[in-house]
């Protein structure tokens, strides 16, 4: 017997058109994702050409934003939605420009990379930075997928492991540091590693970002707890 | 009813023998208890118990033939009209039972005023229309305060600045939107307590739809509505709560905002989501 809760709309346009955005949106994660991954590779195995390339597909996350914008934005005016269509809409929207902040964030890694191998630094502190990118890529596959089946529980364990990924945030800051003192000649290619542990920190909490949605998408409410947060790097001083 | 999530209930997938959300309100002006209401042996409304507030507006939405405006015309013993017609349970309107066999539905309709689908003016001229009530419930002193009635409640209606100039002409001649308010302005000039609005805005365009729909948010300080409609947006415009209704029950009743951003019944979710109704 059918459910009531699978029942389609009356208008199979109006259940095409939402199906539609959330095809977008399954793109835009993917598409992200990606992007994140070989920022990451970058950074242990640079290779020009395909650093050109990741950059240049950042214009791909660019558009598929705007048309996920254009199409909530005619939903919402043509079609009126309500309850969980009405917050499928507005998780879309939102959704699709925290990936396309996380895609910027993976030119801006890519082009750090490349900066880094313009510089004459060798023997770097790099695998900490890539492991965190590592766990910060897995964050933004797995919260695609709840977000692909509206798994609010899964949303929820990606959002409280977040937490990890700014004490490793706290712990990459400190070693670079005390780098930077150490080796003070590498001081440019340093710099911009820091950026980059930045970066992947802010990745971490935009994934906590989708976690939200697809939890608010599925209960219309965001989670009552407020997240964990442990990143300290902000104000962090010498005697840290 | 729903615990901490507002996700709807999927256990509720069948109709409630008892209503989702609050029923009870602090200040009622309208209680109605276990109403039933009967057109020979079917039965259109199955055990509705709800309270309308003092000062509030709410709507009542669902498929046609889902016993709204059934129930809606209970609230002024329009019914009575419909000789299959069999109303059980209590409705009182201020503490006061109105199917109590010595109340005078003349008075009652005058307390609780109704505007229908389709405007209906009398066959009589613009100051006549608004006049009726006043002049049949001897509401006047005298000429000029009868002629200071009919201005107050077309004031009221926002319709004061159209029709000054020609108050006798006939209401019949006013656009569609404007006899609508001239009926508002009709069931207002007998000061009522409560007004029934029967999908009033149906045979509306949109901007004469938008002057009703702001009457009522400038008539709610002093009034008590209920609106019955087939407009979901107008529901969530214009009313304080919105009720659910379903095969003659009332399935779901809640603030508005909540109903139409997190209904706690699946069904109230699949009907105003487009997927059945």
């Amino acid at each position: 017997m059918k459910r009531m809760s699978d029942i389609n709309h009356t208008s199979s346009v109006f259940e095409a058109e939402l199906a539609e955005l959330d095809a977008k949106v399954g793109k835009l994660a993917d598409l992200a994702a990606r992007q994140l991954k070989s920022s990451v590779k970058a950074l242990f195995d640079f290779k020009v050409e395909k650093v050109d390339k990741l950059i240049k597909r950042d214009d791909r996350l660019d558009r598929l934003e705007m048309q996920v914008a254009e199409q909530a934005v005619e939903i919402l005016a043509i079609r009126s939605p309500q309850a969980t269509d009405l917050r499928q809409v507005i998780a879309a929207q939102k959704a699709a420009t925290i990936y396309e902040r996380m895609g910027d964030y993976a030119r801006n890694t890519a082009n750090r990379a490349k900066a880094i191998m313009g510089t004459e630094a060798s023997d770097l502190p790099l695998e900490h930075l890539v492991a965190m990118g590592t766990i910060v890529t897995g964050m933004v596959i797995d919260v695609g997928v709840a977000y692909s089946k509206v798994d609010a529980d899964l949303a929820m364990e990606i959002r409280d492991s977040d937490v990890k990924v700014d004490e490793l945030h706290n712990e990459i800051h400190r070693q670079l540091i005390a780098y930077l003192q150490d080796v003070p000649e590498n001081a440019v290619a340093t710099s911009h590693m820091l950026f980059i542990a930045k970066n992947f920190e802010r990745v971490g909490d935009y994934a906590t970002g989708i976690a939200e949605l697809i939890y608010y998408r599925a209960n219309a409410d965001m989670p009552e707890n407020f997240r964990q947060k442990a990143d300290q790097t902000s104000w962090m001083t010498d005697d840290d | 009813m729903a615990e901490a999530t507002n996700k709807p209930d999927l256990s509720l997938a069948e109709l409630p023998r008892q209503t989702v959300g609050e029923v009870h309100v602090e200040n009622p002006r309208i209680t109605t208890r276990n109403v039933n209401v009967f057109y020979g042996d079917k039965c259109a409304i199955d055990d509705v118990t709800i309270d309308i507030a003092e000062r509030e507006v709410i709507s009542f939405i669902g498929p046609s033939g889902c016993g709204k405006s059934t129930f809606l015309r209970c609230l002024n013993r329009m019914n009575d009209t419909i000789s299959i017609c069999r109303v059980d349970g209590e409705i009182k309107l201020d503490g006061e039972d109105i199917y109590a066999p010595d109340v005078d539905v003349v008075p009652l309709r005058a307390r609780v005023g109704m505007v229908f689908q389709k405007p209906n003016p009398f066959p009589k001229s613009i100051f006549d229309n608004v006049a009726y009530g006043p002049r049949i419930h001897g509401l006047a002193d005298d000429k000029a305060h009868l002629a200071s009635i009919v201005e107050e409640a077309l004031e009221r209606a926002g319709l004061w600045n159209e029709v000054k100039d020609r108050l006798l002409q006939p209401g019949t001649g006013l656009s569609g939107g404007q006899q609508q308010r001239l009926c508002i302005a009709r069931a207002i000039a007998v000061s009522p307590e409560v007004i029934l609005m029967d999908e009033p805005c149906s045979a509306l365009d949109p901007i004469a739809t938008a002057k009703i729909e702001e009457l009522i948010h400038a008539l709610s300080s002093e009034y008590t509505i209920v609106i019955v409609t087939h407009s979901m947006q107008q529901a969530a415009r214009v009313s304080h709560r919105t009720a659910y209704f379903h095969l003659g029950r009332l399935v779901e009743v809640g603030e508005t905002n909540k109903v139409f951003t997190a209904p706690q019944h699946i069904m109230t979710q699949n009907y105003i989501t487009g997927r059945f109704g």
